[in-house]
Order: structure tokens, then sequence, then C-alpha cells
């Protein structure tokens, strides 16, 4: 096997950059959300795993164009060519307005949350009152970090996190759609399919995976979204086990979010992003998720159709 | 009180065009705009096309798009402005558009002379364009199209009439106008100038401009709404077969931007005033349901809808017209104003009867952009999605751009996939640090577009 490239030095590409020996490649800071995120999952910190996985050795630069055989970056020393597996670890994106269905005119203050978590962490403040759509693990960190008044809403895109938990930390939650954005400098207000919501900063919270040099093989948020540090380090695990054992490749036909979609039978499992009491049905076995996030075994064969039945209340 | 030979009201496509060819001759030159930066008008926000087709051939914009057409490429090569050229298909899907099909060629091949017009087969459309939809039974395939980086042009025409003695004033707004025997006196929000010929070339607020001389017209403004996707799915601007053309407009296409990212519309419908520049949920189905039908391809994620105003005067055609001997206004700049205006130009200029006395002018330098050659270039990338390095950013701080907004027109950074999520605060960073200011003082646009505290 060649040397693994790994774009993207979050938590993701660091842990799996270490189970596979791999190379990271990085165009800014090694830690990526987690390096600033001090706000637990389980009991589990992303900042810690971070520290314990720092050691990878990283190559700066942006990656720009990928095939089979390695990987272009760009860089202050000018551009060259990696050799190697390329493996991608550039995690979220934030949907767009058009996506997300919300229209008007834009004024200042929609923030993707990526940008306003970088914004807050160097000091800065984005606004007084602050409307953000989306509730995960990766808002609830920046709510937490803001010197302002926050109100959620609700969005879509949650696994792990209930409105109880932030409510508990003192934040509204409307569960409500955002349809306009009104304001002609900065945003005033925000028009919602439940009502008007007076604001002066608007986080667009609502995540998906991204793949920007369209690699086959993905790991971390670039692959599903994981609300959970500790198992975007399991996820790490499992892919590098099967890139590393050699065993045949078990397809897995899914609707609900799962990680990896192609795994080696020698390790036989995913992880399947589902809350807590989720029924599944794997092959002709069915389920109950014990745990957000659950790791599940795979039955064998060459494919597997895993489907959602319902939730256990 | 200044004293100039020509001052222009306007920094549009227009405007600048008038600047930039006025530049090239021994003039004083004073260019007055409201906005905070060039282009930030009617020219901010449409598709940077350059045209062929204009509907109806005999009217004057359809006349000034086809002499200002090559006209507007060469430009581009002289300023270093990015371009790509191309061509339309404009596609039957039904049967009675398929019979009438020779017959639009008959008429377009008549009246297009200078254009490569083709008639195109389903087998050559399937096998050039495989996007295409299976509905798709024949197309007239027009030559001579380009796309356009929009602002590197709006730009690259303001820092060469710059760099080559023309005066700016942004943010600066008109208030009155005198005409006299021997000058025009401008009365502004600043301040007062005098001019031996004003030119009024103030796009969407040319008519109010025109009613300080007594003119008397009234524009309606027309709003368009543009879709921008991650990726193109075409070689060519793909635009359905209309066989009752709305003078008003050209319909739309999918098109494509000079980075290679999809871009759908515009549609048209009248805007509610002219700082209308919103986007609702119905021009979004509105376009997704015209095009989506020309294609079997997945558009890719959509970025961005945005919305331009184009003033559309009530003989649905460009005016020039004077107002005494030193007044001339640009009347209805709608579309095709952009492919025009080099023709336009040209138009007012020679109505002047200025005498032009040459000069030597310097060339502008090129905007370079690593994303146009990344294995050839170097720097540190601040922008993963369009690869803007901190060199640009800060390039574009020194040519002129004290907003996030004009930067990131200048450069492409925060405008890609994530839409600024992984550069925004970098690129804040960087631009304060070549502005020496605090990151607090940036702002989106100006007139307290606050970003953050």
């Amino acid at each position: 096997m060649d040397r693994f490239l790994i774009v993207g030095a979050g938590l993701s590409g660091l842990s799996l950059a270490k189970f596979l020996n791999g190379v990271l490649i990085e165009k800014g800071r090694v830690g990526g959300f987690f390096l600033n995120d001090d706000y637990p999952v389980g009991g589990v910190r992303g900042s810690r795993l971070v520290e314990e996985f720092r050691e990878a050795s990283v190559v700066r630069g942006a990656a720009f164009e990928a095939s089979e055989e390695g990987v272009y970056i760009l860089s202050e020393e000018g551009s060259k060519f990696i050799k190697g597996f390329v493996i991608g670890a550039n995690g979220f994106r934030e949907k767009t307005a058009v996506e997300l269905g919300i229209f008007g005119f834009r004024p200042s203050g929609i923030f993707p949350l990526y940008s306003a978590w970088e914004l807050v962490n160097r000091g800065y403040g984005i606004g007084e009152r602050v409307v953000i759509y989306g509730l995960n693990h990766y808002s609830l960190s920046l709510a937490s970090k803001l010197r302002a008044s926050v109100t959620f809403v609700r969005g879509s895109g949650s696994l792990v996190h209930s409105e109880g938990e932030a409510m508990d930390m003192g934040f509204d939650v409307v569960g409500a759609k955002v349809k306009w954005v009104e304001g002609k400098a900065r945003l005033e207000r925000l028009r919602t399919d439940e009502g008007e919501l007076r604001t002066d900063a608007l986080i667009l919270a609502e995540l998906s995976p991204w793949n920007p040099l369209n690699l086959e093989y993905r790991v971390g948020n670039s692959a599903m979204i994981f609300e959970d540090p500790s198992k975007i380090v399991e996820g790490a695990k499992i892919l590098s086990e099967s890139l590393l054992s050699g065993g045949k490749w078990v397809e897995v036909i899914s609707e609900a979010p799962c990680f990896p979609r192609k795994v080696s039978s020698e390790v036989g499992k995913v992880i399947v992003g589902v809350r807590e009491g989720t029924r599944l049905r794997l092959g002709d076995r069915e389920i109950v998720a014990e745990e957000p996030y659950p790791v599940v075994e795979l039955p064998v064969c060459d494919r597997v159709r895993l489907e959602v039945m319902g939730c256990m209340e | 009180m200044r004293r100039y030979d020509v001052i222009i009201i306007g920094a549009g496509i227009t405007g600048l065009m008038i600047s930039y060819k006025l530049s090239h001759y021994k003039l004083r030159i004073l260019t007055i705009d409201k906005n905070p930066e060039p282009g930030w008008g009617v020219s901010r926000a449409h598709a940077a096309i350059v045209h062929v087709v204009q509907l109806p051939f005999k009217s004057l914009k359809s006349k000034l798009a086809r002499l200002g057409n090559p006209e507007l490429i060469k430009i581009c090569e002289e300023l270093g402005v990015r371009y790509k050229r191309t061509s339309t298909l404009i596609l039957a899907t039904e049967l009675h558009q398929l019979l009438s099909l020779p017959f639009v060629y008959l008429y377009l091949k008549v009246n297009l002379r200078g254009f490569d017009v083709k008639l195109r087969g389903r087998g050559y459309l399937m096998r050039e364009e495989p996007n295409l939809s299976k509905r798709v039974l024949g197309a007239i395939e027009v030559n001579g199209y380009a796309v356009v980086d929009n602002f590197d042009l709006l730009y690259g025409l303001y820092e060469f009439s710059k760099m080559n003695g023309v005066d700016f004033s942004f943010n600066e707004r008109v208030l009155g106008i005198e005409m006299r025997d021997r000058e025009v006196r401008v009365l502004t929000d600043k301040g007062e100038y005098e001019a031996s010929y004003l030119i009024n070339a103030a796009g969407l607020w040319a008519d109010e401009i025109a009613k300080m001389t007594g003119e008397d017209i009234e524009f309606e403004p027309g709003k368009g709404i543009l879709v921008i996707f991650d990726k193109s799915v075409s070689k060519r601007l793909l635009a359905p077969l209309y066989l009752k053309p709305d003078p008003k407009t050209k319909g739309g296409a999918i098109m494509f931007t000079h980075d290679g990212r999809g871009l759908w519309g515009p549609n048209l419908r009248m805007a509610s005033g002219k700082e209308d520049i919103s986007v609702d949920g119905q021009d979004i189905e509105m376009i997704m349901g015209k095009f989506s039908k020309l294609i079997d391809a997945d558009p890719g994620i959509p970025l961005k809808a945005y919305a331009g105003i184009r003033p559309i005067p009530p003989q649905n055609d460009f005016i020039v017209k004077r107002s005494g001997e030193r007044m001339i206004h640009i009347l209805g700049t709608e579309s095709p104003g952009f492919t025009a205006s080099p023709a336009l130009a040209n138009i007012v200029i020679g109505m002047l009867g200025i005498r032009l006395e040459e000069k030597e002018v310097r060339k502008r330098e090129k905007f370079r952009r690593a994303r146009d050659d990344p294995k050839n270039s170097k720097g540190r990338v601040i922008c993963l999605c369009n690869l803007v390095t901190e060199e640009e950013i800060r390039e574009a701080v020194r040519r002129g751009s004290r907003t996030l907004q004009g930067v990131t027109f200048r450069t492409g950074a925060c405008m890609g996939t994530c839409q600024g999520s992984r550069c925004l605060a970098d690129v804040l960073e960087v631009m304060a640090s070549e502005m020496g200011v605090d990151v607090r003082e940036i702002q989106l646009r100006g007139d307290g577009s606050w970003i953050v505290s």
C-alpha cells in the first residue's frame, strides 16, 4: 500500500493519521473545530482528543486536485504533487441559505457556523441577539461561548442534543423554520413560519458532509455528521482497520447516515447516525440503538441493507 | 469649486466604459457614484454574458449589443480580464418548435451577420452535451458568446481610468444640476463642480438625474433573479426556444460563470422599488421548474440566489438623448447593456463633439489569481473553495477595496461552496492588517453594515 495522505487535520484526520501512520495535509491550524471545543459529549471533550492525536506528521498546504496517484497542494513554497492514497477529512459544510429555503435581502450579520466559531474564538463579538438555525453539538458549543442572548431555531439535523439541554443552558428554543431575513445594513429581524424574531446575527448551522475534492474515501464529518468526538475517533479506527485488513469489502445500503458505507468483512461493523432508542433492521435482524451513534455488527455477506424502523419512546 | 472637461454621473459598466475610453485623451474627467465602490448598482448583479441574440433586431439595444460584442472581448484582453468564449444552444423541446427551427435559423442567419449560426440535430447535441434532457429534439447554435468575470472587468475599467488620470468620487450623491451657456454645474452632498460636459450614466437612477434637467421619464424597475450552483452542467449556454419572444427579456438560460459554476436565470418580474433586491422561494421554484426540464443532471448545491434590478424604460429600448448642448443622458440601460457598453460609450463620446487629443496611457496590471494556474502558483491559501491566497486579498485592498464585499467581489473569497465558512475570519484579519485598522472597523458594504464587534 502507498502511504496514506489525509486531507484535513481536524480530529478525524488526526486520528486516522495516527491509526494509518499517514501524512496530514492542512492549510490552516491543526485541530479543526475540536481544537477549541471544550463542551463535552457524554463526558468526552473533543479538545482532549485533539491533544491525544497531535503527533501526526503534517504537510502545510491547500489540497486543490486529487487523483488515484496522489494530491496537488499549494502553499507559500509553491505547488507540489504528493504521491499516496488520498482520503478526505474536510469536515462539514453548512447548508446554504438557498438550500434551507431562507430568502429575502442579505444584510450583514449572517454567518455560516464555522466562521462564527472562528471569530468568537479569536475574541470578536458577532451580535447581541443571536439566532442559531440548527441545534447540534457544534452550534450548542458555539452558543456556550457567546456573550449574547441566543435563540435556537430547531432545524432538523440534530442527533444527540435535546432541546432540554439547550434550555438548561439558558437558551430559548423555537420549533420553526426561518423563511425570510430583513435588515438594511445589518440584520434586524427574521420571519419564521411561527412568527418574527428580532436579531442582529443569524448563524446557519444545518450541516452536511463536505467533499470538495470529490474523493471516494472520506472520514469524519466529510462522510457523515458526527456530533460525538469519541465516535469520530471510532469511525476513523474502523476505516483504518478496513484499509489495512485486505479483506473483502461489504457494502451497506442505508437511508440513515452510516459510516463507512463500505467496510472490510474482517472488520464487519459500522457506525449508524441515529439517536438512542432507534429501532434498526439489519438484513433479517432487528436491533435497538442503546446509545446515539451505535456501532452495529454486520452479517457476513457482500451487501447489507440497513433500515430505520422507528424510535422507542 | 473644481472644474472638469467631463463629469460622468455613475460608475456602473456604462459610466466606467466612458471613463475608460476618455482616459485615453488629454481631458480632466470626474466620475461620481453614490455607492462605495465601482459597479455596485445595476452592474453588480447580472449574468456577465457577452450576448449576441437580442430581439427585436432593429432596436438600438440589439444593434449596440452586436457592435459592442467584439469590442468588449478586446477590452477584456487589453485589461487582462478573465473571460471564456462559448456559444448558446437555443433548444427545441416540442414538436412544433422542432418544425419551426429552420425558419428561426434563417431569421437568425440573416440578422446576425458576422456571427456563426448552425442548426444542430439531436445526435450532435447528445454527443456534445451529454447532460441535455432526452426531451430536446434539436437546436440552433449561435457562436460569439462569452462569459466574463464581471467584477474583474468593472474594477479593471476603474483601475485603468484612475491610473490614467480620471478622478473618482464614491459615496457622493448628486443633488442638483444647473445648465449654463458655457458650462454645467453639479451640486452634490459633498460640494459643487463645474464641467464643460455632463454625462448621465446613473443606471437605475438615471431617470431621477434626468428630472433635475427637466426631462420627464420614468423607469419600471425590473427584477431578475439568478441562482448560482457549485458546478456547471454544460459547455454552452442552454436557452429554451421561445416562438413568441418577450421584448423585455431574453428569458434566461442555464449558464455558467468564468470559474465554471452553474448560473441559472434570470427570470423577470417587477420590483417593488429601486432598492428591492430581495429573493423569494417562488423565484427559485420558477427558475428551477423552467430550466431543469432542459437537462437530465443534478445541478449541484445551490450556493446563492441574488437579484439584479434593471431600469426598463417605457419603450423597452435604450435612450441616448441630449439636454441642451452640454448634457447627455443614457437611459434604460437594461440587458444587454453590459454587452452594448463599449458601443454605447462610442456613441456618447461622438455626441460630445469634444476635441480629443490622445495621450500616453499606462497599462493595467492584471490581477493574478492562484486558481487560474494553481500548479504554477504559490501563496498562503485563505479560501479553499476558490483557492484565494493572502496576497490576493492584500492586493484587492491595495487596489482600493475597503469593504468585505469589495474584497470578495475582486477575489472570489467567501463566494465558494462553503460560503465563507472556512475563510471569513482570515479574510477579515488579512484585510484589517493591510488596511492598518481593527477588524471591528471592517463593514460588509459600508453604511453601518458592521460584521464583528
